[in-house]
């Protein structure tokens, strides 16, 4: 990607899309913090099933509102439910770093806090990564007709997203994965104790 | 001449006949597009919130209200366990298993105990996923994180 890591920068892609992300300096072995990538929603498609908060619509959110928007998503909270079925803002598991348009993707990287909250690996390990995805929460969304069975969103303030079952999502094709260290597919290791330091490895065993 | 005069009169109403019309037209226009702007604004609006959550699946609210309790309950357990052990914070962590029976509650230690597993000290991820399998999902979770915290999960 084009542009330099420097904070609240926003760049271009090779891929043509925008990309706004905030710098954080990489501490090796830091034992509260495991990278994650996911799909955040997808732009300029209808969502599968009608979110909370849309009276039973179903909803599009239009690329031009998601470009001007990315920038609210930087050091936004990521949260999620024990039931792994919606957002819990008291339950701020992790934080958004990076966000970036890939064709009709909005992804977003960062970082969960894994030692204060253990049980959201965990909880991933049980249900498998395959089986995670996200939501986004949203503010003072405008929407372009409110009587249009799918509503079109014009502009958004994202303040928050949600891990969660993708079946639970409204967009069925979000994802979420923890990442290795090294941004790379992450091992899973014995479970260490609280007080020990990461030493998770990468598929390469570095 | 005459002929003349009168060709030009009646240009002149065949012109301020037009001039009238396009005035009025324009007016029309005008009170077209306000119309125009006033519609999009009806029809347009804004929602204060919205999350990417599935809303119907939140108002099944007989699984949701069983999954609430079964939630709050693992809930209490753990805030047990963080008050136990935040009453031993003076203990280095690396004593902790040989006193993991006080950083745990007695409701997880007689499970363990009754799956055969833990007598105080660390136990094996693989036992504890055995003795655990018939629970659900949420309880096993917050029963690892209670070993967890206590430090008592090899």
């Amino acid at each position: 990607m084009q542009g330099q890591a420097e904070s609240g920068s926003v760049t271009g892609s090779k891929s043509g899309g925008k990309v706004v992300e905030m710098s954080v300096p990489h501490v090796p072995g830091h034992p509260n913090r495991v990278p994650f990538a996911g799909v955040l929603t997808l732009v300029d498609v209808p969502s599968e099933k009608a979110p909370a908060g849309a009276r039973g619509h179903r909803v599009v959110l239009r690329r031009m509102a998601a470009e001007a928007a990315l920038p609210s998503l930087m050091g936004m909270a990521v949260d999620f439910t024990s039931s792994w079925d919606g957002h819990d803002a008291r339950a701020k598991c992790g934080i958004v770093t990076h966000a970036a348009i890939d064709g009709y993707q909005l992804k977003v990287r960062g970082y969960l806090f894994a030692r204060d909250y253990p049980e959201v690996e965990l909880g991933i390990d049980e249900h498998g990564e395959g089986a995670m995805g996200m939501s986004y929460e949203l503010a003072d969304a405008q929407v372009a007709d409110m009587r249009a069975s799918v509503w079109q969103l014009d502009r958004v303030t994202f303040t928050g997203a949600a891990i969660l079952l993708r079946e639970k999502a409204a967009y069925r094709g979000t994802s979420f994965v923890l990442l290795g260290e090294d941004g790379g597919p992450r091992r899973r290791v014995a479970r260490r104790r609280p007080g020990c330091p990461s030493r998770k490895k990468t598929a390469g065993g570095k | 001449m005459q002929e003349m005069m009168e060709s030009l009169e009646s240009l002149e109403a065949t012109a301020s006949r037009l001039a009238l019309t396009a005035s009025n037209l324009e007016e029309m226009a005008g009170g077209l597009e306000q119309q125009w702007h006033a519609q999009q604004a009806e029809m347009g609006g804004r929602v204060a919130q919205m999350v990417a959550v599935d809303g119907a699946s939140l108002s099944a609210s007989g699984a949701f209200e069983a999954r609430l309790a079964e939630v709050e309950r693992a809930l209490q357990e753990l805030r047990e366990a963080v008050e136990l052990q935040a009453a031993a914070v003076a203990v280095p962590v690396q004593t902790l298993p040989s006193q993991g029976r006080r950083t745990l509650p007695a409701s997880t230690t007689n499970l363990l105990a009754k799956h055969g597993v833990g007598d105080g000290g660390a136990v094996e991820q693989g036992a504890v996923d055995a003795a655990l399998v018939s629970l659900p999902v949420e309880q096993r979770i917050a029963i690892k994180s209670q070993l967890l915290r206590a430090g008592l999960l090899t």
